[in-house]
């Protein structure tokens, strides 16, 4: 033959071709999951790199939003005229250009059947503005006269069914517009904007702007807050900070001053890089489960290929020239699977470009050239690297240990191995309860190495006991016979392990996939009401009858309100302080009652001692970790309101913790009557009204309280869902979901495989006068003793897994209690010991059947014709 | 009354080739039988239906005077279990299972715990010589261990007859001569009735008696061995 040498290369080749495409017929199931693997990772890298340009794009949209292109943005903690600020901006020698708006978040757009939430601005320079908001016009409308113009976002026209040219009745909470007397006025849609610069919306309210200038005589004054400040380029940091220093003065220091170099890029970074952290440690994860996957299925095909080796090493081929030949097949697997996962990775980013269109027009998702041929690249080493080890161990094989290779003997580490491992992963099990903030990582870290080591040096010897156990209990039968072979057979081991550690790897990915669902998931998801009315400053008498009225509504059952301002800064009773970048949003309750409807996951100790201590403070979870509060401490609330700054009366003692986790949980609660300066006025917030009721009789309902300026919405219209979040989480849930679905088929597979290679033992099995009920007898014992073995393992390993989960969200800066047991980890266990024991069962009572018929003798299969 | 007997057995493959054609032959209590064949005579086929692996195509066979060819698949693994023992040329051991394991499966299936066949155990390990060999994988002993293992996990349930199929064909001729010697002691000692088939006239001659086939048929008058 050719290795030999005088023959032509192309004889090789075709010899070659022809023993691997023959290869992948006889192992149909092996090759699909190794292809579909390598597609699997092609596609998931493909998807990932392009995810994080992606999440740069949006997160840029929104950073550099706030700026539209300004030097600098000033908000002013109470609208006005600012006519001074307006003449010092007009006057001052480094103030190039600038924008001013007022800007409204609880306005309102009426249908016929729903109220939309929407965030309105009004601004004097409606042309400026749009001409500066880095926005483009998507479609416009002539104005009509008699009715205001409104532009709006391409979001809104999405979510209110409107275009440009359609009329929207529209509310504006503080009741700049009521002059109608019916609290809504009719606006006009002559422009819609892509959802880009000013008009990007962050998965909230939809954007629409007003010009004052048409409510000429309309409006008693133009009221502003939002400044947008261009300074003549370049510009140096003294100008920056005397326009600062001025305005500061103008304003009283009622404001907050943002500076837009190197914002947007700390911004961005803040919002993406845990994100992209997590996202890296799941495509790690999976790139390893499907090496994992490659690794046995390509172990069966080097197995049954041990014949054909036998063949070309007797006709001189060399331990090289034998590898060569097991990699060529692999080369079709790493071409198929990498050129249709990059096919399905393009698919899957066009897809998501198309769902991401609905809520920001323009955006593309996009990879370039160089992605793709990483990701291929990847994904072609990890098919390789997992491909190496049965490639090499048959290229260097001797003919007479080819000749026996069918038959697979487990291997157990050496016992002071496996008690080594054992008192390592007790201890990291252990450590883990107890480690606490900076251990946290390094312990996970150990605990996941020992959880390996433990599984593949000690589960073989857990076999092996239960063999020994199951041995004792059936002393005769086939139960017996099951519990002698099991420990020696290397498919049930390895069957064992896998289970374990796919539990585990599952939960893994369960526990990272709910983290990154909890950055998608709203921080008014909290509020769990059918209903919400907001309204402004309400008087402090008034609250109480305003709920009754609302309970007394045909179709309203119940509810309760909360005040919200905004807590600046906590002060310890030793002088330091926790403040948060931004603010911590304060609820005041009128009681505990109200937490069904404001926080449901509160302590409910914390609860009732809300009802009982003197100026009691409920701190969200995250507060209480990162500030390093504890119960009964003592601390002094700052806040900032209509009124500015100031600091609450007396100091308020922190009796719990509010257990909900959302994307943004800076929350705390307190009494409202609690909320009280040190000058004894009762601070006032914007008052929400939490309702219950039935919510095909809105239209009723809304006729019923729509009066005031006051407007009720439905929660799924109020609190819009942050959809670009939620989509990319459905897309990496349906992503996790495939890859757990590939998990499950390699365990099967690798059942399959064992069970198909035990055909001859059985035949001598029912050659002794093992019945077909003893066969099936056999197989339960087996698939008993694996699937509790791996089950329990896996239980365990999920278990540790378990409380490394606030070390987890610590990458992606969060923080999150730590829970003994969780019950979705039995489910996944369980799952995964039903689907291996109902597998092995099938699998090995269907063998034991087929080896009844080979031990007839025919042809080619019998016991005697070998 | 035969312990074995065919009656006008043929059988033929799918294919529609023929391997046995019109065989009568009666195996009584106690003897050695050699049936000897050249390859594709259909001396495996032949004792495969005397065991009731292969259901003839036509014929009767009758195993303690009762017809197996009518039994259904238990009834005919019961039959295995209770009254034969097979030993193949291959061995054919279960490979996760040691020496002594091997030899315990068929007590084991019989209802019969370790303990309860513990002398006997002992017994044919020294018998065969495997002692020292019990706790060995079948990978890690050698042709003749292996054969020895076979014969004695036949043994171990005492069955009234033993089917070999070429038990030495795998083996060097002095671990053949060890095999069939302690055939022949066996079949001495224990009066089991033992039936081989083989090609080596050699291994023929430790029968009590000696059946020629060829092409299917019993060709030759038996040779009763003294």
């Amino acid at each position: 033959m050719f290795f030999a040498g005088g023959t032509g290369v192309n004889e090789a080749v075709k010899v070659i071709a022809k023993h691997t495409l023959n290869s992948i017929r006889k192992n149909p199931l092996q090759s699909f999951v190794i292809v579909f693997s390598i597609m699997l990772v092609t596609a998931c890298m493909l998807f990932a790199f392009s995810v994080r340009t992606m999440f740069y794009d949006i997160s840029s949209l929104w950073a550099e939003s706030r700026f539209n292109g300004g030097d600098m943005r000033v908000e002013l903690t109470e609208q006005n005229d600012c006519a001074e600020l307006f003449a010092y901006l007009d006057g001052s020698e480094y103030v190039r250009d600038y924008f001013a708006y007022g800007y409204i978040g609880g306005s309102a757009v009426k249908t016929e059947d729903v109220t939309l939430a929407v965030e309105c601005a009004f601004t004097d320079d409606a042309e400026a503005l749009n001409r500066l908001s880095g926005s483009e016009v998507l479609r416009t409308a002539e104005p009509r006269e008699g009715e205001l113009s409104g532009a709006v976002s391409h979001k809104f026209a999405e979510t209110a069914g409107a275009d440009a040219g359609d009329t929207v009745k529209l509310c504006v909470e503080g009741t700049p517009l009521d002059y109608e007397g019916t609290g809504y006025v009719t606006v006009r849609i002559t422009s819609v904007f892509n959802s880009t610069g000013f008009y990007y919306t962050n998965g909230g309210s939809e954007k629409i702007v007003i010009d004052y200038s048409e409510l000429e005589g309309k409006v008693a004054t133009r009221r502003f807050g939002n400044f947008l400040i261009y300074l003549h380029e370049p510009y140096a940091d003294g100008e920056v900070s005397a326009v600062e220093k001025a305005v500061r003065e103008i304003t009283g220091n009622k404001l907050t001053v943002y500076i837009a170099d190197g914002y947007a890029e700390n911004a961005i970074e803040d919002s993406v890089s845990g994100s992209m952290e997590t996202l890296s440690i799941g495509v790690a994860a999976v790139t390893m489960l499907m090496a994992v996957m490659i690794y046995f299925s390509y172990s069966v095909i080097a197995r049954n290929r041990t014949e054909e080796l036998v063949k070309f090493k007797a006709s001189g081929a060399t331990p090289a020239q034998s590898i060569a030949i097991m990699y060529a097949e692999v080369c079709v697997y790493v071409f198929t699977g990498g050129v249709t996962g990059l096919a399905a990775g393009t698919g899957v980013l066009k897809l998501a470009e198309n769902i991401l269109r609905a809520q920001v027009a323009g955006i593309t998702v996009y990879a370039e050239a160089w992605k793709y041929a990483l990701a291929f690249a990847v994904a072609a080493a990890a098919a390789f690297a997992a491909c190496a080890p049965p490639a090499a161990r048959i290229g260097y094989m001797s003919i007479t240990a080819l000749r026996s290779e069918s038959v697979r003997f487990a291997r157990r580490a050496p016992a002071w191995l496996a008690i080594a491992s054992t008192v390592l992963f007790a201890g990291a099990l252990t450590g883990l309860f107890f480690a606490e903030g900076d251990a946290l990582m390094p312990m996970m870290i150990v605990f996941l190495v020992s959880t390996v080591i433990w599984a593949v040096a000690t589960v073989p010897h857990v076999l092996s006991a239960a063999g020994a156990l199951c041995e004792r209990i059936f002393p005769k039968r086939e139960a017996n016979i099951a519990a002698m072979e099991m420990p020696v057979n290397a498919g049930v081991t390895t069957v064992a392990v896998m289970l374990s550690l796919v539990i585990a790897f599952v939960w893994t990915g369960y526990c990272i996939v709910d983290l990154v669902r909890m950055t998608s998931v709203p921080a008014d998801a909290r509020f769990t009401s059918d209903f919400v009315v907001p309204s402004y400053a309400v008087d402090v008498e008034a609250q109480n009858g305003i709920l009754a009225d609302y309970l007394a509504v045909d179709g309203i059952t119940d509810g309760s309100y909360a005040e919200k301002i905004a807590l600046y800064n906590i002060l310890r009773d030793d002088g330091s302080s926790y403040e948060y970048e931004g603010a911590i949003q304060l609820l005041m309750v009128p009681s505990s009652e109200a937490f069904p409807y404001v926080c449901p996951e509160v302590d409910p100790e914390a609860a009732e001692k809300f009802e009982t201590v003197t100026r009691p403070i409920i701190l969200h979870y995250s507060a209480m970790e990162e500030g390093g509060f504890e119960i009964g401490d003592k601390v002094r609330l700052e806040v900032w309101s209509h009124a500015g700054h100031c600091f609450l009366e007396g100091e308020f003692e922190v009796v719990g913790a509010d257990y909900t986790f959302t994307c943004y949980d800076n929350i705390a609660f307190i009494r409202a009557s609690d909320c009280v300066n040190e000058a004894g006025e009762r601070i006032l917030g914007n008052i929400f009204y939490y309702l219950n009721g039935d919510k095909d009789a809105f239209p009723e309902i809304r006729d019923a309280i729509d009066k005031n300026n006051v407007t009720i919405f439905e929660r799924e219209y109020y609190y819009a869902q942050n959809s670009f979040n939620a989509v990319l989480f459905d897309m990496l849930g349906a992503f996790v979901a495939v890859i757990f679905a590939v998990a499950a088929l390699g365990m099967i597979d690798l059942v399959a495989v064992t069970a198909a290679e035990r055909k001859r033992e059985f035949a001598v099995y029912r050659l002794s006068g093992m019945t077909a009920g003893g066969a099936f007898r056999l197989a339960l014992t087996e698939a008993a003793v694996i699937s509790v073995t791996g089950f329990v393992a896996g239980f365990l390993f999920s278990l540790g897994i378990n409380q490394t989960v606030p070390a987890l969200a610590l990458i992606v800066g969060r923080y999150v209690p730590r829970t003994l047991f969780e019950t979705e980890i039995a489910y996944i266990a369980l799952s995964g010991g039903g689907i291996v024991f109902l597998c092995w069962l099938a699998f090995t009572s269907f063998t034991a059947l087929v080896a009844r018929k080979s031990d007839r003798f025919n042809a080619g299969s019998g016991l005697t014709i070998e | 009354m035969p312990v074995i007997e065919l009656k006008g057995v043929s059988h033929s493959y799918a294919s529609g080739v023929k391997v046995l054609d019109g065989v009568d032959i009666a195996v009584e209590k106690g003897e050695f039988l050699s049936i000897l064949g050249a390859s594709g005579s259909g001396k495996t086929t032949l004792l495969s239906v005397m065991g009731g692996i292969v259901k003839p195509t036509e014929g009767k066979v009758y195993v303690d005077g009762e017809d197996v060819t009518a039994y259904t698949e238990k009834k005919l693994a019961v039959m295995r279990r209770t009254k034969l023992s097979f030993v193949f040329q291959f061995f054919n051991l279960a490979p996760y299972l040691t020496v002594e394991q091997n030899i315990l499966v068929p007590a084991l299936l019989r209802g019969k715990s370790r303990a309860e066949v513990k002398d006997d155990l002992d017994g044919l390990l020294a018998y065969t010589g495997l002692t020292a060999r019990r706790n060995a994988l079948p990978a890690r002993i050698s042709g003749g261990e292996q054969q020895r293992t076979a014969i004695a996990r036949g043994l171990i349930v005492k069955p009234e007859i033993v089917l070999l199929d070429e038990p030495t064909g795998n083996l060097d001729s002095v671990n053949s001569r060890e095999i069939m010697e302690l055939l022949a002691k066996i079949n001495a000692e224990y009066g089991v009735t033992v039936v081989q088939v083989t090609h080596s006239e050699r291994n023929a001659l430790y029968g009590t008696r000696i059946v020629n086939i060829t092409d299917g048929k019993i060709c030759s008058s038996p040779v009763v061995r003294g």
